[in-house]
């Protein structure tokens, strides 16, 4: 590595591009939109899947808490941009609680708990009745005052910006490394000394803050929220396909995997609306079996010289 | 001072008795020899030592603190590392990040910064040898390296006490020498105490201060290298009933 | 008093073994393959759709259309080992991700086929009565049906070649293909099996459904799935029945000490949450269920 990076570089001209595009049309804008939400998902799936390796399939869950605390917060009249940071903190919050009892189990525990979680919620929020129950509730004279946007995509993209530095960071940190520890080999890392419980909880709890921050924007956007959309689990796999097409653990996997991605569904919507979530589910299960490092592997292995420099 | 006392250590699985009050002690800057017949309870016992397994009755004192009930994590940071006997070194990263990991960690855990770190690593690959392969994934290299990489990652943690399981098995007689020659390196220049699991004999007996032979889950007999060779008790565990064998000798020698 | 008491215990427990029944096809899988199918929940309910279907096209009656979702369970399950599932044997994370998505493809497929609306049948048998308790004649048919097909696999189970491998093959596959069981083929049979065993609940299940079918009500039954046989032991069929009673009664009880206790709740809808927080409390206390876990 020089004094300029590389990998900065490339994320820094993918970033570049996305603004670019958001600020060439209103439609485009909302496609960047949806980029950078998938985006912020696919990269705090990446530092507890990527990096930990704990298949999650509750980011869902930790999108629709942001949605709902957002939502709550507004409502009672709290500072939009207050209540996004709020959203998320109450998510890191919930993973807190979770992953006391999940990541004390060894095995397919968390991955389930976190699965069992987001299929209750949304029957949580409809049993009880809580921020407009199973109907929904709109909320665009709360926010209408606040409402843009062009701030709605400023702040994802500070988000998402945030994130893609802290992988960088996590990833030559001590803590990065006792979450590869870990992913590699659980035990070997507890006799070398790393507190595989708490990096574990740690690292749960930052995925979820992201998740929870994504969410809230979203609510911002969309001004309706409704359970089943909230707490949709295609979110979740949304999140899985993006990592695993870009490629695990690594910064640029999640960006590059969510940019294909929504590219693609873009077209697919144009071509064959209603079956997306089918040609997804098919398209994840593909990828699971022939190429679980990711389109960043399948490109490591074609040009190896220069692997280590945008990797 | 003794660095580490086991005391009457019992432990058991359902209905096997897997250590049996089984107390020993090892002192600073020593190599201890633990060996026994395949199942007597060695590795139980460098288990219950690290960690792993929590002894139904009886102590484990390390430095002069009960660290019966301590977490395996925590006697880490307290200076115990180890080996495993099949090897678990992390495969898919490199050997350079094998040993940083164990040198983030371990004794340093929070006190010691990056450069520092790696700087150590590399201090420590050299030590064992592996510079040659520092890049490349561990689940790319043999069975040595494999447990050379081990072997720095444990040393990495700046421990004071250093468990060794099986570490020479499945090597060739060069590769066995060249490893012992790291033991010995390890004690004399970092004055590290070693407790060394292991099946070959010339071995032990070449490296260790002292011996402690187990069998069944029991202590049956403890000293240097030679009067572990003469002893009546061992002999049996190793090779039976003396007189038995003499008569059997005896008999295939009439036939012959 | 005394009387509703006795009728929760009744539909508790029907619905208990219909329950049971589901989880243990469910923990077949577990047990044998080592994989969490998250797409079983859509097996079974393109079970309920088969006996929908012919209710409404063929006026087949759900016990008779038995033998039809029978054998297109045994379809479905060789097509999907060979798909998919064969790739996955033994790989738990890759399985975990692949199933989820696998569900969410059948659902989606089952949407395309037949729309997202709510279905149902309207068949009545009459009904018991004993003193004020009414018991429909449906359910008694359908849990019936589920406990002669849970007798059924614990016959084959333990009575049969096949069965004798399956359990091997759980225990230990190695051990197993060194004794001469041919793993493979165990394996595959073992998901054909749990398939067949998913449209059969399913098929069953479509009395309890008079109005809720539609392509997305797996999403339920997975979780009670997993709460179940996490509650009686992962990958053990008979901790199921355990598991599935107390579920079975959780269900009965659930919305009515809500209703009493949280005023202006909606209880049928709250229920599931219930699942969520038994199963957090089962890993809290007793993560590997009350019998434990492979059997």
């Amino acid at each position: 590595m020089g004094v300029v990076n590389p990998r900065i570089i490339s994320i820094s001209a993918l970033y570049a591009i996305l603004i670019f595009l958001s600020l060439f049309s209103r439609s485009l804008a909302e496609l960047v939109f949806l980029i950078l939400i998938t985006c912020i998902l696919s990269q705090s799936l990446n530092i507890i899947m990527g990096l930990a390796g704990l298949v999650s399939l509750g980011q869902a869950f930790f999108f629709g808490t942001g949605v709902y605390m957002f939502t709550y917060l507004v409502i009672n009249e709290v500072n939009p941009y207050l209540s996004i940071i709020l959203g998320g903190l109450v998510s890191a919050i919930f993973a807190l609680a979770l992953g006391l009892v999940l990541l004390r189990l060894r095995g397919v525990y968390f991955a389930c708990g976190t699965l069992v979680v987001t299929l209750a919620a949304p029957y949580f929020i409809s049993g009880t009745g809580i921020v407009g129950g199973f109907a929904g509730l709109n909320i665009y004279r709360y926010i209408s005052p606040f409402y843009n946007i062009y701030l709605c995509l400023f702040s994802l993209l500070v988000t998402s910006i945030v994130m893609s530095i802290l992988t960088i960071k996590l990833l030559r940190s001590p803590f990065g490394y006792s979450l590869k520890a870990i992913k590699d080999d659980h035990d070997a890392a507890e006799t070398l000394g790393i507190n595989t419980f708490r990096q574990k909880t740690i690292a749960f709890c930052i995925s979820a803050l992201f998740s929870g921050i994504a969410g809230a924007i979203w609510a911002f956007k969309q001004a309706y929220i409704l359970p089943s959309i909230a707490f949709n689990p295609l979110r979740s796999i949304e999140a899985i396909l993006t990592m695993l097409v870009g490629g695990t653990g690594t910064v640029i996997g999640p960006i590059l995997g969510t940019i294909i991605y929504e590219a693609f569904r873009d077209a697919v919507m144009r071509t064959a609306p209603g079956l997306q979530v089918l040609i997804f589910g098919i398209l994840v299960i593909v990828i699971v079996l022939m190429a679980p490092e990711g389109l960043i592997g399948l490109l490591r292995k074609r040009f190896k010289s220069i692997r280590d420099k945008i990797f | 001072m003794s660095l580490l006392l086991v005391e009457n250590v019992t432990k058991r699985f359902g209905g096997l008795l897997a250590l049996n009050n089984v107390t020993l002690t090892v002192g600073e800057g020593e190599i201890l020899g633990l060996i026994g017949p395949n199942g007597s309870g060695k590795t139980t016992l460098i288990n219950v030592i690290s960690g792993v397994y929590t002894p139904e009755y009886g102590r484990v004192i390390f430095k002069g603190t009960d660290i019966t009930k301590t977490k395996s994590y925590q006697r880490s940071r307290l200076g115990i590392a180890r080996t495993y006997q099949i090897v678990r070194v992390f495969p898919n990263l490199t050997v350079f990040e094998n040993v940083l990991i164990g040198a983030l960690n371990g004794r340093n855990y929070g006190k010691i910064v990056m450069n520092k770190a790696e700087e150590r690593t590399e201090d420590i690959i050299s030590l064992v040898g592996l510079s040659h392969v520092k890049d490349f994934p561990a689940k790319m290299l043999n069975v040595q390296d494999r447990k050379k990489v081990e072997l720095a990652r444990a040393l990495a943690t700046d421990p004071d006490l250093l468990m060794l399981d099986e570490c020479l098995a499945g090597l060739t007689p060069s590769e066995i020498f060249e490893m012992l020659s790291i033991i010995r390196k390890i004690r004399d220049e970092r004055g590290i105490s070693i407790i060394m699991v292991e099946h070959i004999m010339h071995a032990v007996m070449n490296v260790s201060d002292r011996i402690v032979v187990l069998n069944e889950g029991k202590k049956i007999a403890e000293g240097t290298p030679k009067e572990i060779s003469n002893d009546q008790k061992v002999a049996e565990v190793y090779f039976g009933d003396r007189e038995l064998a003499l008569k059997f000798v005896r008999r295939t020698q009439e036939n012959a | 008093m005394l009387e509703n008491i006795a009728s929760i215990v009744l539909f508790g427990l029907f619905l208990a073994f219909v329950y049971s029944l589901q989880t243990i096809s469910f923990n077949l899988v577990v047990g044998m393959l080592r994989i969490l199918n998250l797409a079983h929940a859509e097996l079974i309910v393109f079970g309920t759709y088969i006996a929908y279907w012919s209710w409404v096209l063929f006026n087949l009656d759900p016990f008779m259309s038995l033998p039809l979702s029978a054998i297109m369970g045994l379809a479905a399950g060789f097509a999907l080992y060979y798909l998919l599932i064969k790739k996955l044997v033994f790989s738990t994370d890759a399985a975990l991700i692949a199933t989820f998505a696998l569900s969410l493809v059948l659902s989606e497929l089952m949407k395309v086929l037949w729309t997202a609306n709510y279905r149902g049948i309207s068949w009545t048998l009459g009904s018991i009565r004993i003193s004020s308790i009414t018991i429909p004649v449906t359910y008694i048919c359908s849990t019936l049906g589920s406990i002669v097909t849970i007798l059924l696999i614990y016959f084959i189970m333990y009575k049969t070649y096949f069965g004798k491998a399956c359990r091997a093959v759980a225990i230990d596959p190695t051990a197993s293909a060194i004794c001469g069981v041919n793993v493979k083929k165990t394996l595959l049979y073992g998901f054909v099996f749990s398939s067949c065993l998913a449209f059969i609940s399913g098929n069953l299940l479509v009395v309890y459904a008079p109005t809720g079918i539609n392509p997305y009500m797996g999403s339920t039954i997975i979780a009670r799935c997993l709460v179940i046989a996490t509650l009686g032991g992962l990958g053990n069929p008979w901790g199921a029945l355990i598991g599935g009673l107390i579920i079975g009664m959780i269900e009965q009880i659930m919305p009515i000490v809500l209703m009493a206790i949280v005023p202006g709740i909606e209880p049928f809808s709250f229920t599931p949450f219930i699942y969520f927080m038994a199963y957090l409390l089962i890993l809290l206390i007793k993560p590997e269920g009350i019998l434990g876990g492979r059997r």
